[in-house]
């Protein structure tokens, strides 16, 4: 029998990568007890910066650079009241917030830090003409600019739209990442879940007060069960010898299970006035005394949306371009889920460098 | 046949139907593999077909209504028992003349409301003394709308209670 009919013998090929699987098991397993050590060693935050506004529990953070800023408008990250917001500066090569800080922008981000149990009475407006108004006249104040741009992820841009409407002369450009606007969509199963037949946000919010961190982790996961429960430890397993490989994924691990509280009350606005009635399209969402009106809207805007977003669908954001007044709009879709838009490799190579030039040609 | 039975059934027929649509796609899944794969890639694809066959049917499962059905369930049992453990708690602590929770949320919800009827005075103030400057100044007087706060963006002034700290070293 020669070489080449042994290596083509389709039982040397079973034998052969028996063994390799078996020895590759082997190094896996003895990585395991490492792990720990790997795990705690996780920083969040790659970006230096420095706190430079207090307000109740938030805080304003400004990345530091060692260039002066290029552009005099400063541009201001709004996250979302749901997890922490160094998921935009995960990493050094994974960060959103470099990509800005290296194309010369001045660079602010709000951390509105987690709410106790005596913050579950503030409101949508609390935080739209309360903390966040009071952050875009301190960063104007602070620059000497008359106007800022805002980049809104999530829940954030969502707020960040509410913002813009309501005090347009303040904002120069709104840049919204996978923000949800038109609730009438069933692409998503929130949608389904948030129901009024479904789900009493009423008698949730007062028996609970603040939407307990666990109860919101417990839903994300419930969103992809298989993916997250099953496939995803399955696959850490596989790859547990690949260092870096480990050191990505508890960088992500950390961040997706350091979950915060959301105050009640927003919850309850939230859920009823966006998920329930989508009242934001309809213009007839109230903030406080006043009410949002999209077309009020006439700023440019670039709406970042992710093609397989399972918490924010396309379909959700998409409607936004159309309900504004603004003549300047643009939509960028990426291949990657709600995560990976801000830290996927495809987004942080083609998306950011696009969104940068964007807000760059605009300054 | 009375509705709960009704419902247990239909409930019962919902979930033997994402098994036997799970089985037959991960059946699928295992014929479309090369007799030629050794076992590891071959477990591996297998694994793949499965987990896809799985994830598809319970996704199906949760937009269905049954599944949203015994959400609801869950989750008014859990409010149920929240409340419960809350009036409870309240209860054994009035008992002992403490303070509980729903004393301090009551009291937060008073200051709320004594601070938004103060913030919106002083809003309502803040309109006036800006058009009084203007008229002092000889400016345009602004319509009625303006008198009642309508044109003015609105905004809660907090700077009393910011905190604003200078540079507080760098953060990683």
């Amino acid at each position: 029998m020669t070489e080449n009919t042994t290596v083509n013998n389709p039982w040397f090929r079973w034998q052969q990568s028996l063994l390799d699987e078996g020895f590759a098991n082997m190094r896996r397993m003895s990585r395991i007890p490492f792990l720990w050590e790997k795990s705690q060693a996780v920083k969040k935050g790659a970006t230096p910066s420095e706190v430079v506004y207090e307000e109740d529990r938030l805080k304003l953070l400004h990345y530091l650079s060692d260039a002066k800023p290029r552009y005099k408008t400063p541009l201001i990250f709004v996250f979302a009241l749901v997890n922490r917001p160094y998921i935009l500066d995960l990493k050094e090569n994974r960060s959103v917030v470099s990509q800005f800080v290296k194309s010369g922008f001045d660079t602010y981000l709000i951390d509105w830090g987690a709410p106790q149990h005596a913050d579950r009475h503030l409101t949508l407006d609390d935080y739209i003409n309360g903390y966040m108004s009071n952050v875009v006249d301190y960063v104007c104040e602070r620059t000497g600019a008359p106007q800022v741009n805002i980049l809104g992820y999530c829940m954030g841009g969502t707020m960040s739209t509410m913002y813009t409407a309501l005090h347009q002369r303040k904002v120069k450009n709104l840049m919204l990442l996978a923000a949800g606007i038109d609730f009438a969509t069933r692409d998503g199963l929130l949608n389904f879940w948030t129901d009024p037949n479904a789900f009493d946000v009423d008698a949730f919010v007062d028996a609970f007060g603040n939407a307990p961190a666990e109860f919101l982790q417990a839903t994300f996961q419930l969103l992809k069960p298989v993916q997250n429960l099953i496939e995803k430890p399955i696959n850490f397993f596989e790859k547990v010898d690949d260092d870096k490989f480990v050191e990505d994924y508890f960088t992500m691990e950390t961040w997706l299970n350091d979950n915060i509280a959301v105050p009640g009350e927003v919850f309850r606005e939230f859920v009823k006035c966006l998920y329930q009635k989508n009242l934001l399209v309809k213009n007839r969402m109230p903030v406080g005394k006043h009410t949002v009106d999209l077309r009020k809207i006439t700023c440019p805007i670039l709406n970042i949306m992710a093609q397989a977003d399972d918490l924010v669908p396309c379909a959700q954001s998409a409607p936004f371009n159309d309900l504004v007044s603004s003549r300047d709009r643009k939509s960028i879709v990426v291949p990657a889920g709600h995560i990976g838009l801000a830290v996927g490799s495809k987004a942080q190579k083609e998306a950011w460098p696009e969104a940068c030039r964007w807000l760059a040609d605009r300054n | 046949m009375n509705d709960t039975t009704e419902n247990a059934f239909e409930k019962a027929a919902a979930f033997q139907k994402i098994w036997m649509d799970t089985f037959t796609r991960m059946a699928q899944s295992g014929f479309s593999l090369s007799p030629d794969s050794t076992p590891p890639e071959f477990l591996r694809q297998m694994r793949s077909g499965i987990f896809h066959a799985l994830s598809k049917s319970w996704e199906e499962f949760m937009r269905s209504p049954q599944f949203t059905e015994s959400m609801k369930g869950m989750m008014d049992n859990a409010i149920a028992f929240r409340k419960m453990s809350n009036d409870f708690l309240t209860g054994a602590h009035h008992t002992f003349q403490g303070t509980a929770r729903a004393d301090i949320d009551s009291l937060m919800l008073a200051l709320r409301h004594l601070e938004t009827r103060i913030l919106d005075r002083v809003e309502d103030i803040s309109t006036r003394l800006d058009q009084l400057e203007q008229r002092l100044d000889g400016a345009p007087r602004n319509g009625k709308a303006s008198a009642h706060g309508k044109n003015v963006p609105p905004q809660r002034k907090r700077k009393t209670a910011a905190r604003r700290t200078k540079a507080t070293g760098k953060q990683s």
